[in-house]
């Protein structure tokens, strides 16, 4: 698995499927508490590291909270979840 | 001239025995930790042409070589229990001592005119090899040449363990040093490659252990007790006196090996510090000051490089990677004028980014040929400015063995640390991209050393920070790095 594959780029229709996904979870910046994000890469953890059940991905999310200092955060999803 | 058994000659046939002994079984240790033979440089999963384990590697998962290693029994191996470090540390003290005592053996051979014998000076000796197996084999013995103490097969025999497979066996041995194949690529390719020197390597072992069994067959067939007296009193005189001087002697060599074997499981640092001492001097004055001088062509690049080492499995080391590592910095610091930070950004733009294609070894045997790109570490150095009292550097990374590598011996926070001297080399490299990509997490992202004269386990992958230090004794265990802490490697490994 080469650096291109670890991570893709996610469809309108996925991205909104995250942030339905991190809503329902009530998902929120653990930095500034804001939930609101924008949707980054889909980053496949299942195969690289040991402790990953084989489905999993940890997708990218930015806090759209712009006095917000570190807003790089992401939230760990099934494939299932939003990749469909 | 008259061809006797000098007393020389005796007493380096005895401590070839011990030589042999153990390098044959700190060679099956060093082989037990990839016990898989190639004969391309790409060392690909399933590719192998000899394999010695029944590991099945999962699919599904990230493994790497670390997982592949096998356990085998000291009954074969020195020390075994796959212990890597200590099969080194023996198998390279061990050659040390068997090529001094064989460049005085053949020195004497020559000074003495004792080499006649294994010279076979006439075609005529060939056929008449041929004819002395076909004799054994119908169990009668052949004549011995006219003046010589050996017949035909004979001759040709030692003739070939001396002056042909022994040398053989060094150059193979030479052939696997990461710090001769980079500076010496032509070397390498000599032989075919690097995996074609393992497996001819694999073939020399053979090659002894069916010489070993064959002459004391032979041995034996021409009479255990006029021939070993030979050996121990330089004539056929008290046969059983012989006899029995042989049998004390290798339960001697069996008593040796089972006390050097406990010994070595049970302080294997004290082993560690001993022959260190010995072989890294050797290693610092020969290996150490070779640079690197490859370039692959792109068609030779591996397919699927081979992977050592598992990534950090900690949320905020894969939420930084969905990111792409914007968040990443590395500080460099300790004993420098200028301590500094980098962003990944910093180090992708800087004017000087320098791109290698080279010959990957693996301290367990295995290579693989890569495409590296990043910042001459030598840039780095010379912007911080090391103190006059900085020695070495330092690579802490966000690996916590404990965590990441079940597979191995010992927990903590991965480090490794290399000499000042080796991150002047031209082909050291802080790498941020492989194969015209960024780096894999696999293979080390975002960040990871380049050290193209040493193996594989010093090229420090996810790497958070770098120290300068006048000394590493205070550092973990103080050898100078995770594994030589802790499964007890060398600190300057060129070979």
């Amino acid at each position: 698995m080469g650096s291109a594959e670890e991570r893709r780029e996610l469809t309108d229709d996925q991205r909104e499927r995250v942030l339905r996904e991190a809503e329902e979870r009530g998902f929120a910046c653990g930095c500034c508490g804001s939930g609101e994000f924008k949707v980054g890469k889909a980053l496949y953890v299942g195969f690289l590291f040991l402790s990953e059940n084989h489905d999993n991905y940890v997708v990218a999310l930015t806090c759209k909270n712009r006095d917000c200092r570190t807003p790089r955060t992401g939230i760990k999803l099934k494939g299932a979840e939003f990749l469909y | 001239m008259e061809f006797g058994y000098p007393w020389w000659l005796r007493i380096e046939h005895f401590a070839n025995i011990i030589f042999m002994v153990f390098l044959i079984r700190s060679g099956l240790e060093i082989l037990a930790t990839h016990p898989k033979l190639y004969w391309s440089d790409d060392s690909r999963p399933g590719s192998e042409w000899g394999r010695f384990t029944k590991k099945v590697m999962p699919k599904d998962k990230l493994y790497d070589t670390l997982d592949e290693e096998e356990s085998y029994s000291s009954l074969v191996s020195m020390p075994g229990h796959k212990m890597l470090g200590m099969g080194r540390h023996w198998h390279f003290i061990t050659v040390l001592g068997w090529i001094m005592t064989g460049i005085i053996y053949v020195a004497l051979l020559f000074i003495t005119g004792q080499y006649h014998r294994y010279v076979p000076y006439s075609w005529e000796v060939f056929p008449r090899a041929w004819q002395d197996i076909v004799t054994y084999l119908s169990f009668d013995l052949p004549p011995t040449l006219p003046g010589q103490p050996f017949n035909a097969i004979q001759q040709l025999s030692y003739g070939a363990v001396i002056f042909i497979l022994a040398p053989f066996q060094i150059l193979t041995g030479a052939a696997q040093s990461p710090a001769i194949e980079a500076r010496f690529p032509w070397f390498v390719r000599l032989w075919g490659g690097r995996q074609w020197a393992r497996s001819l390597h694999f073939f020399g072992l053979l090659a002894f252990v069916g010489f070993i069994v064959i002459h004391l067959l032979m041995v034996t067939v021409h009479g255990f007790g006029p021939e070993t007296a030979k050996i121990v009193f330089g004539r056929e005189e008290h046969p059983v006196w012989a006899m029995l001087i042989t049998f004390a002697a290798l339960i001697g060599v069996v008593i040796l090996n089972v006390i050097a074997t406990k010994y070595t499981l049970s302080h294997p640092r004290n082993i560690q510090r001993w022959f260190g001492a010995v072989i890294m001097k050797v290693r610092r004055l020969g290996l150490h000051p070779l640079t690197s001088r490859q370039n692959y062509s792109k068609s030779e690049l591996t397919p699927e490089h081979r992977v050592n080492g598992k990534p950090p499995d900690v949320d905020s080391y894969k939420i930084m990677a969905a990111h792409d590592f914007v968040d990443y910095t590395i500080e460099v610091g300790g004993l420098v004028e200028r301590p500094m930070t980098f962003t990944l950004e910093d180090l992708r733009t800087f004017p000087t980014k320098q791109t290698q294609r080279v010959l990957h070894n693996c301290v367990q045997g295995w290579t693989s040929i890569g495409e590296w790109s990043g910042i001459p570490l030598r840039q780095i150095v010379e912007l911080v400015k090391p103190l006059p009292e900085a020695r070495h550097l330092v690579f802490w990374t966000m690996q916590d063995t404990e965590r990441d590598e079940p597979s191995a011996e010992g927990v903590g926070q991965f480090y490794e640390t290399i000499d000042l001297d080796l991150a002047y080399h031209p082909q050291t490299l802080l790498a941020y991209e492989m194969n015209g990509e960024p780096l894999p997490i696999k293979h080390g992202a975002p960040l990871r050393l380049r050290l193209e004269t040493q193996v594989g386990f010093k090229m420090a992958k996810w790497i958070e920070r770098i120290e300068f230090v006048s000394d590493y004794s205070q550092i973990g265990e103080g050898m100078g790095g995770w594994r030589e802490d802790n499964v007890f490697y060398d600190q300057d490994v060129g070979i």
